[in-house]
């Protein structure tokens, strides 16, 4: 990693991002910049207008799903349904009170434009201070929010690449397993790169219901297609 | 614990398309949430609850917010407003405060501590108080 010298002005604020002595990465120097320039939070009324407005009853379980999926998908935990259900819902709760009443996550309209992007950021960043507080001490500052680096990323069309006969070989154990059409032609859109679940169904042809049904059929058969990529040294 | 990250494959592809459909569909979102053991219904009313709770507290600072902002711009006028007219401002605080507080004692403005106009002031119509300071002095 590159490291500047930089003299300390605001040893408070910059203190943080101390690695050795008084050198910085220059990644968290340009970061600090770019935070300084670009800071403009939300007022009062823009936030009291979310407060107000949102459908929070369903909002709520949209928030909470989300925990539990980066819990299972990035954090790999193994808890109970108990466990999982009560540690998000405090992480949600924790996270309306940081942002709606001790205002210590400010919203930087600038960098992120919609309330939904913010939120679900600050929901991330606060699990992940929940598992790691040191880590995400020496990256984020106190106040301002930012996206941790373990956001969603769609693959590029190079990481994507499944060689027909892999593709064919997985469809052949999915249709021995017993996935049926849809949950087969779901497979297909995968391995064609489409990763919208709209595109999805309409490629399919099905409605919402039968997609719903035909998704959680296919993601059940997870480990035939685990199994089949470990084997292709996957 | 740190999260994992694997080569991008067929498998995170499954994964991405989950988080969309958590992300903008709220049937399959609750589908999901049954499927992990959540009572969907039960949660909510804990939501609304909840989020009744926030609501007022959010409203409740905004107002005490919005009190002492417009309590220190009273005291401001007022205290400007001692220094052109003290004896006018006098009367006028005073006839506002005996209105409310008939048993009010009469006491010269001009030797009021910051601390005791701030005090007198919460018991006042701000609003029409600055107006009436402002009605005298222009």
């Amino acid at each position: 990693m590159d490291y500047l010298a930089v003299p300390i002005y605001n040893a408070d604020r910059l203190k943080k991002f101390t690695i050795v002595g008084n050198f910085f990465p220059v990644r968290s120097i340009l970061y600090y910049m770019t935070m300084v320039k670009t800071k403009t939070i939300a007022s009062d009324d823009l936030l009291m207008d979310q407060l107000q407005n949102r459908d929070w009853k369903q909002y709520w379980l949209r928030l909470m799903a989300r925990c539990f999926w980066v819990l299972r998908k990035r954090y790999k935990v193994k808890w109970t349904n108990e466990k999982l259900s009560e540690f998000s819902r405090s992480v949600v709760e924790e996270v309306i009170n940081k942002i709606f009443i001790e205002k210590d996550r400010n919203w930087n309209i600038e960098r992120y434009p919609d309330f939904d992007e913010f939120i679900v950021g600050v929901i991330d960043s606060h699990i992940n201070n929940k598992f790691n507080t040191k880590d995400i001490e020496s990256s984020i500052g106190e106040n301002d929010f930012i996206l941790d680096n373990n956001t969603e990323s769609e693959p590029s069309n190079e990481e994507a690449i499944i060689t027909k006969e892999l593709r064919k070989q997985i469809f052949d154990e999915l249709q021995k397993a017993g996935a049926e059409d849809d949950e087969l032609l779901i497979f297909e859109c995968l391995a064609d790169g489409i990763l919208k679940p709209n595109i999805i169904k309409d490629e399919i042809g099905i409605s919402d219901k039968d997609f719903h049904n035909a998704w959680r059929r296919f993601k059940r058969r997870r480990e035939v297609i685990q199994l089949n990529l470990a084997a292709n040294g996957y | 614990m740190a999260t994992e990250k694997n080569n991008k494959n067929i498998l995170d592809y499954i994964d991405n398309v989950e988080l969309e459909m958590l992300k903008d569909d709220i049937e399959y979102t609750k589908k999901y949430l049954e499927e992990e053991g959540v009572n969907v219904v039960e949660e909510q009313d804990y939501a609304d609850r909840y989020m009744k709770r926030i609501k007022f507290m959010a409203k409740a600072f905004t107002n005490k917010k919005q009190e002492e902002s417009l309590l220190g711009k009273a005291i401001e006028i007022v205290k400007k407003s001692i220094q052109e007219n003290a004896q006018k401002t006098t009367e006028t605080l005073i006839s506002m405060l005996q209105s409310k507080t008939p048993s009010f004692q009469y006491r010269k403005l001009e030797e009021w501590t910051d601390e005791e106009i701030r005090d007198v002031l919460r018991d006042v119509d701000l609003v029409k108080l600055m107006e009436e300071l402002d009605k005298e002095n222009s």
